[in-house]
């Protein structure tokens, strides 16, 4: 009797034992085939939750040309130019978090949407609410800080226009946004900065629906500047640090990530210009084992990072079309190992202030 | 008598014509120990006593100097001359200023060169950045760890007026009519993070202030000459030195 899984490889990846249960975690390949394989000739731009740094990182040391939209000025010390933003995304929009927040950005740098006004101070400097930690000590004027933000619009429209994959890593579903001007916060107000008024401020867990059409939206919106312009997804494996959703942080990250996972794979599915990468489920399935993390069991680890890594650039190796056929395990690229402690994560402040 | 020592490089000139044509502060002394050219205040020290690294371009007044070093102790207060970043014409072109590689956002755009727009505050650890590369950062720190006495520090003078009407210098070739906001605004971002930078180095330091100027520019009457806007004259020198002897009796006991 014949049926489809006799038709597949038995050592292939489609059955558990010999994919996973079988092996030590660290051998476990094929994860992901790319619809696309990352060309010399492509031009990646990134952004995202803090994870995405990482993906930053591994395209750049690997010597693929990543777009930076917004450079430090040529002179500017590294560490100096990463506490100002530079150089983490293709942007200084500092963490994007939600989809609903990407496609802020997006309006914001195609002209669909006006940039609000809104600058927070604390009575001696001023904070950009949509970038809170983009400068260090605050900016020194409202104007600079509106400023600021406009070259930060114009550099993602730079970017979604020279792009020719737009990696993206989903990071949450909660968020917060200003019923005065409906924008949406990265971060909660009066957490980094800014005074939270409960009046003007609310809390969103945005649904399944909600996100999809973001991306939706945003895909779109950025395809019709860049008809060439590619997506790929990540989830950010990385748990909330604090939930406002009134459930358990873990009930709630656990749902977060789900509903995020769940977006990514259904887009990827339908469309040949959305690919989804499963950084997710290396560093957050069962079976392995929770070794990726740090200690808290929220961090990832610099060898949790490598591995990822070791899977992302591995794949690109052996990069074909889609297919359902297992592929040959492809030998991992050599990476170098990048510390976690260089990620810029401002929702770590939550954990600051929960204490 | 209050020995006061210069140590410093071409724009100490200024303060030792105003001492040559006649500056004088009944209890005041001053010795210069100064490098020629384009030379940034750099010395060597052996305990207390300090050494041009090159002998040749040494231009002191104190006997035996090139040969046998001097002895800092022997004075009561250092000054060094000058710290701040040049502002000439050549500096610009290159990409070690601040001035060549970014704009503040509030700075309209550079004319035919973009520059990236950046924040006041990053502006300022460009400078930063650039000043504790100078040799005299060096030497402040050497003299904070030896020196018992008060140490001033004279800003490098503001750029000459008549430099912004020229259409050959950088500033103005990039920002037009803005220039001078351009120059005035750089010149406070400077003095602030100069003050930070000395006090990180020692609380005691003291930096001079400007002498009475426009916020982006020294009038012309102090240029050393006709053409040379970018050094100044014994009148400007008397200035810092006026600067100096109020600034040292308020500190060393009467």
């Amino acid at each position: 009797m014949t049926h489809p899984y006799n038709l597949l490889p038995k050592d292939g990846p489609a059955f558990w034992q010999p994919a996973v249960g079988a092996r030590n975690p660290l051998e476990i390949s094929d994860l992901w085939v790319p619809k696309w394989p990352l060309a010399e000739t492509d031009a990646i731009a990134t952004a995202g939750s803090c994870f995405a740094q990482h993906i930053s990182l591994a395209i750049r040391k690997r010597g693929f040309c990543w777009v930076d939209a917004e450079p430090a000025p040529q002179g500017l010390p590294d560490d100096t130019a990463k506490r100002f933003g530079y150089g983490v995304f293709s942007f200084r929009t500092s963490n994007i978090y939600t989809t609903a927040l990407l496609r802020q950005w997006v309006d914001w740098a195609l002209g669909v949407r006006p940039m609000p006004a809104e600058v927070w101070t604390d009575g001696r400097r001023f904070f950009d609410p949509y970038r809170p930690t983009i400068e260090p000590g605050g900016f020194a004027t409202t104007e600079e800080a509106s400023l600021s933000r406009q070259e930060t619009g114009r550099a993602v429209k730079r970017a979604l226009e020279k792009a020719t994959i737009f990696v993206f890593t989903l990071g949450l579903t909660e968020g917060w946004m200003d019923l005065e001007t409906d924008t949406v916060f990265p971060m909660c107000p009066g957490t980094a900065a800014g005074v939270f008024d409960p009046a003007r401020h609310v809390f969103r867990n945005f649904s399944y629906n909600s996100i999809q059409d973001d991306l939706l939206y945003t895909i779109d919106l950025a395809r019709r500047l860049n008809p060439d312009l590619r997506f790929l997804l990540t989830v950010s494996p990385v748990p909330l640090t604090a939930t406002a959703s009134g459930h358990h942080v873990l009930v709630a990250s656990t749902y977060s990530k789900s509903v995020l996972r769940a977006v990514a794979g259904d887009l990827a599915e339908a469309y040949d210009h959305v690919d989804y990468f499963p950084s997710y489920e290396i560093v957050s399935s069962p079976p392995f084992r929770g070794l990726c993390f740090k200690p808290n069991m929220r961090e990832v680890s610099p060898r949790g990072v490598e591995l990822v890594m070791e899977h992302f650039m591995g794949a690109q190796t052996t990069a074909k079309p889609v297919q359902k056929a297992p592929a040959k395990a492809p030998k991992p690229a050599p990476v170098a190992t990048e510390s976690n402690e260089d990620v810029v994560c401002e929702d770590a402040l939550l954990g600051a202030f929960g204490r | 008598m209050t020995n006061v020592l210069v140590l410093g490089n071409s724009h100490a000139g200024s303060l030792r014509m105003a001492v040559r044509k006649g500056w004088e502060r009944p209890g005041f002394a001053f010795s210069f120990m100064t490098l020629s050219g384009r030379l940034q205040p750099r010395f060597r020290f052996e305990g207390t006593v300090a050494f041009a690294p090159k002998p040749e371009n040494l231009m002191t007044d104190i006997e035996g100097a090139k040969t046998e070093g001097v002895d800092i102790s022997r004075y009561n207060a250092v000054l060094l001359s000058a710290w701040g970043l040049p502002n000439g014409f050549e500096v610009f072109s290159g990409k070690t200023h601040p001035l060549a590689e970014a704009r503040c956002t509030s700075w309209p755009d550079a004319i035919e060169t973009p520059l990236p727009p950046i924040s006041r505050a990053l502006m300022g650890e460009l400078i930063a950045d650039r000043l504790r590369a100078q040799h005299a950062y060096e030497t402040l720190q050497t003299l904070a760890g030896i020196f018992d006495g008060p140490i001033f520090v004279q800003p490098k003078p503001k750029p000459p007026e008549n430099i912004f009407h020229d259409p050959e210098w950088m500033i103005v070739q990039r920002y037009g009519d803005a220039a001078e906001d351009v120059m005035a605004d750089f010149v406070a971002i400077q003095e602030d993070v100069s003050l930070a930078i000395l006090r990180s180095i020692s609380p005691d330091i003291v930096m001079l202030p400007f002498p009475p100027s426009e916020p982006h520019s020294l009038p012309d009457l102090y240029n050393a000459s006709k053409t040379d806007g970018w050094h100044k004259n014994s009148a400007y020198g008397g200035l810092v030195l006026d600067q100096l002897a109020e600034a040292l009796s308020a500190r060393l006991p009467s």
